[in-house]
């Protein structure tokens, strides 16, 4: 279990991180979202015991992180650009995450050099990037971590391989219960990938949940009525986080139980009623336009 | 057996609920017949194994699968009670669906033969097995 409390980060004068709590259990699939900026890889290498926060506790399976290589010893960072020393293979990466990591499996690494089917003498720099990227992963789950966190790691896959990844890594919180934390502006990924995830902005945590209870707490509605008043009191009974109008037919972004909405609509017997689960993409917009983070709508 | 659309709006573990007891209501998984393990079908299906003990949970919360320790999930029997349930919800849906066979004109004879129709594929899905 991944337990952060009330953690704030400065670099200089600006806060990167603001006082965010958070927990992830054991055997998680974690996603971070967030804009730009927002301090989600300030966040991971927190977390990761890279950072040390300037007030507020991280604590992996109850051990705090930063300055203690035995909490670290389960925990493998992946950062956003691979990191490999100069001049070296993969071989010769093995050879030093065999020598700091305990876990390290050398039947792992076997059954994996086959999936990820990778020179594993050639100079890592010649490889593409999402070929780095591959060798990254390869190291990484050889190491057989506690805790996998991610820094965007899509990029630069193809979809034969992210799919590869995807199902490892399945195998891995399926098994022996891996706990991953992902930070991707990859929507998509992200929906098919994690059970929990964690919007940012600027510094804060907007928004944080089981992904299936997010997306059952917010829908989309359709609904051309049989009166243009009727929808005057809608506004009073339900939480409507967002509205417009395209011709006869109203959309609502509406917060809440769904049947709740449903009934609430229904009174009115509309001509055209449609009640849609949100997708992750939207919800994120939707949550940012919230905290005053849109896009504007500009013709150039 | 199982076929996800992950480009729905559904969630994946409602999808799968629904194929379970698709299966389950056409006889296709039959009474203590055992299910898939999380770990193959997530590994299957490339779907997160959370997700997929989500629906089983739900699914044994629904009374339609039971689980025994160490050994996975089995297809409960029908119980009668559970079946009341159903059958209350599905009136609702079907009363919502003759209302719009009765507006485009369906006659009854046409309804019955649907009956009949599903009746048939039923009793075939048990011979298959």
């Amino acid at each position: 279990m991944i337990e952060l409390r009330k953690v704030t980060k400065f670099f200089q004068e600006e806060k990167a991180v603001d006082d965010i709590s958070l927990t992830v259990h054991k055997g998680t699939i974690y996603g971070l979202l967030g804009s730009n900026g927002a301090g989600k890889t300030t966040l991971l290498k927190t977390l990761a015991g890279i950072y040390r926060p300037e007030s507020g506790t991280v604590k992996v399976a109850g051990q705090a992180v930063f300055e203690h290589p035995e909490t670290k010893r389960k925990i493998v960072f992946m950062p956003d650009t691979p990191y490999f020393f100069p001049q070296s293979s993969i071989r010769h990466m093995a050879d030093f995450y065999r020598s700091i990591y305990p876990g390290w499996s050398e039947k792992r690494f076997e059954e994996l050099s086959i999936v990820f089917k990778l020179d594993q003498g050639r100079k890592l720099s010649r490889f593409s990037k999402g070929m780095q990227r591959q060798a990254a992963i390869l190291l990484g789950l050889s190491c057989m971590p506690d805790v996998l966190i991610m820094d965007e790691p899509i990029d630069g896959l193809d979809p034969v391989m992210r799919r590869q990844i995807k199902n490892l890594l399945f195998q891995e919180v399926a098994g022996r219960e891996l706990t991953v934390i992902i930070s991707s502006h990859n929507l998509r990924e992200i929906e098919d990938l994690c059970d929990h995830v964690g919007i940012m902005h600027g510094g804060k945590m907007l928004i944080e949940k089981d992904l299936d209870d997010l997306k059952a707490d917010t829908h989309k509605v359709q609904v051309a009525f049989r009166k243009e008043s009727h929808e005057i009191p809608l506004a009073a009974k339900l939480q409507v986080l967002h509205r417009e109008q395209r011709g006869s037919v109203h959309l609502f972004i509406v917060k809440g139980d769904r049947e709740r909405i449903a009934a609430a609509f229904q009174v009115y017997e509309p001509y055209v009623f449609d009640l849609l689960p949100l997708t992750l993409e939207e919800i994120f917009i939707y949550e940012m336009g919230d905290a005053g983070y849109d896009a504007q709508p500009i013709l150039l | 057996m199982f076929e996800l659309d992950v480009r729905s709006r559904k969630p994946i573990y409602e999808q799968l609920m629904g194929k379970v007891k698709e299966l389950i209501l056409h006889g296709i998984l039959q009474a203590d017949e055992q299910l898939p393990s999380v770990r193959s079908l997530s590994s299957q299906l490339t779907v997160n194994p959370n997700t997929i003990q989500k629906a089983y949970r739900e699914l044994e919360r629904d009374g339609y699968i039971y689980s025994l320790q160490g050994k996975g999930s089995f297809v409960a029997p029908v119980r009668q009670e559970q079946n009341e349930n159903q059958k209350a919800q599905l009136r609702g849906e079907l009363l919502r669906l003759m209302a719009e066979a009765v507006y485009l004109g369906f006659t009854v004879a046409e309804v019955s033969a649907l009956y009949h129709e599903a009746e048939e594929q039923r009793e075939k899905g048990m011979g298959n097995d």
